[in-house]
């Protein structure tokens, strides 16, 4: 039924136009349309919508500037606060430097003190074994003396005169002593 | 929905009709021609432009895989070259249409 | 006959609509003409209502519109034309909405049919964008639009002989039509597609043998019909962006 009514409907649209050609309502209607659209468009409906994105633009780009500026303000002044904390830096340098100055000063000061006296008393202590060697040897030539001579009064038979005999080594000791310089 | 309106319109009138038959022999013939030569000109129609718009959007996909940061122009430039592409599938279709339906 | 076979309807029945007024005159208003009318109205109302509303964040209708403008501005004027073609916006916008609500009714149900499936929106548009970029190459450059597009500089002389013909075929003759047939095709093509399936699913429907395929068959018809909305855009679009891409290559020969 429905195939038969579309063969119908075939054969009569055999008199109807080409389905590609324009027709020539359809040409003046799609025309009449778009124009008054472009024409509204153009000169009455377009330009509100306009002017408010640009509004909206200039506002955002005011806005931008701004927070540019802003941003720019905040930059110096992390300069500056840079620029201070560069100069606090600078003195706590020169302060720590002092110090360190200071300290070394001290130190040498110090070592020069311990220095000296070390050195004093290696001489002190010197001295006294120059002295304590000087005593033994004096001791030491007093008995050597009263030795040989008490061994001399024995090879000899009879007492000598100890402090003669002393007088004798000693010009012995003197004379040998020069002798043995030379 | 229209279409069906139509449909049943003409078939309180399609009875009459439906013996007129083997008349227009002529006409059948040519239509029939018609209609296998619009598969064949539609056919061969879409073949270049198939593998044209294949190559086209490979190669536009290539660009914008190596180069994201003008994905924008090249999309642009890849939809204008399908529109130039297409046009040759389309015109076969055009043909198809007045070859069958004319 | 055999009932339930499947017969596509003539071409006529599916393109050509019967005049609601105004029978056999120049006039007559039938659903094509219905359909562009309304685009028009669409769009004025649309742009409107955004124009009488001032917020700073566009909502709604507002958005719309305003995205639209963007839209035209950086994807078809930027690239197409260029530096100066801020001046063409009101015509590149009203050609990309009135093409655009004139595809889309090919599947919003009640009207199922694009207007530009019929050659008469798309010769319309496609002329005016012709004479539009000739007008725009002649009124910048003068005479030497005409003498820079038909003899092509750096070109050797004897050349001139082949080139200039197909200079003045491809850029004066083939523009407008290829345009109009692209958008006029590819809507007639996706609107075939549609009654095709639909006349699928209405013989599958009443042919009980094969009734189990008719959820194959709908959900083409429904696949298609989302396909048939990003041609829609698509075609809108590039249709546009073609005006521009003639009229800035009327601006700047030398591109």
């Amino acid at each position: 039924m429905l195939a038969a009514a579309l063969l119908l409907a075939a054969e009569e649209a055999k008199k109807t136009v080409n389905p590609i050609l324009p027709v020539t309502e359809e040409i003046v209607w799609a025309a009449a349309s778009f124009f008054l659209l472009w024409m509204l468009m153009r000169y009455v409906f377009l330009a509100p919508v306009m002017r408010v994105m640009d509004d909206r633009e200039g506002r955002l780009r005011e806005a931008r500037a701004e927070a540019d500026s802003a941003s720019s303000g905040a930059d110096d002044a992390v300069a500056a606060y840079n620029a201070r904390v560069d100069v606090a830096r600078a003195e706590a340098n020169g302060i720590v430097a002092a110090a360190r100055d200071e300290a070394e000063r001290y130190r040498a000061r110090k070592l020069a003190e311990a220095n000296a006296e070390i050195q004093a008393q290696r001489e002190a202590a010197a001295a006294e074994v120059a002295a304590a060697k000087a005593t033994a040897l004096a001791q030491l030539r007093t008995q050597v003396a009263g030795v040989a001579v008490s061994a001399a009064s024995r090879v000899v038979q009879k007492d000598l005169a100890l402090e003669a005999q002393l007088q004798v080594i000693e010009d012995y000791v003197n004379g040998s002593n020069e002798g043995g310089t030379r | 929905m229209s279409l069906l309106h139509h449909a049943i319109e003409l078939a309180s009138e399609a009875t009459t009709t439906a013996a007129e038959g083997a008349a227009t022999t002529a006409a059948d013939a040519k239509a029939t021609a018609g209609a296998s030569s619009a598969g064949y000109a539609y056919g061969l129609a879409a073949i270049g432009p198939g593998i044209g718009i294949g190559y086209l959007v490979g190669q536009a996909v290539s660009a914008m895989a190596r180069q994201p940061e003008s994905a924008g122009m090249v999309r642009t430039t890849m939809f204008l070259g399908i529109a130039f592409t297409e046009a040759l599938a389309l015109i076969g279709f055009v043909v198809f249409i007045l070859l069958k339906f004319v | 006959m055999i009932i339930g076979a499947l017969q596509f309807p003539p071409i006529e029945n599916v393109v050509e609509w019967p005049a609601w007024f105004g029978e056999g005159q120049a006039y007559a208003f039938n659903k094509i003409a219905f359909i562009n009318l309304l685009a028009s109205i669409i769009t004025i109302v649309i742009f409107a209502i955004a124009g009488s509303k001032k917020q700073l964040v566009p909502r709604g209708v507002q958005n719309i519109a305003e995205v639209s403008v963007q839209f035209v501005r950086n994807e078809v004027i930027a690239p197409g034309i260029g530096h100066g073609g801020e001046r063409y916006l009101p015509m590149l916008l009203s050609m990309f909405f009135f093409l655009f609500f004139s595809n889309i009714t090919g599947i919003i149900p009640l009207f199922n049919m694009p207007a530009t499936a019929r050659m008469a929106t798309p010769i319309v548009l496609a002329l005016l964008a012709w004479v539009w970029f000739i007008g725009v190459g002649l009124k910048h450059h003068g005479i030497h639009y005409i003498t820079g597009a038909l003899f092509p500089p750096g070109v050797p002389k004897p050349l001139y002989l082949l080139v200039t013909p197909i200079e003045f075929v491809s850029t004066f003759l083939v523009r407008p039509f290829s345009l109009a047939v692209r958008l006029f095709a590819n809507m007639l093509a996706g609107h075939i597609l549609l009654v095709t399936f639909s006349v699928l699913c209405i013989t599958l429907w009443g042919f009980k043998p094969l009734v189990a395929a008719l959820p194959l068959s709908l959900f083409m018809l429904i696949a298609l019909t989302g396909f048939e909305v990003l041609v829609a855009f698509l075609q809108a679009y590039i249709f546009t962006i073609l005006t521009a891409v003639y009229i800035g290559g009327a601006l700047h020969p030398e591109h």
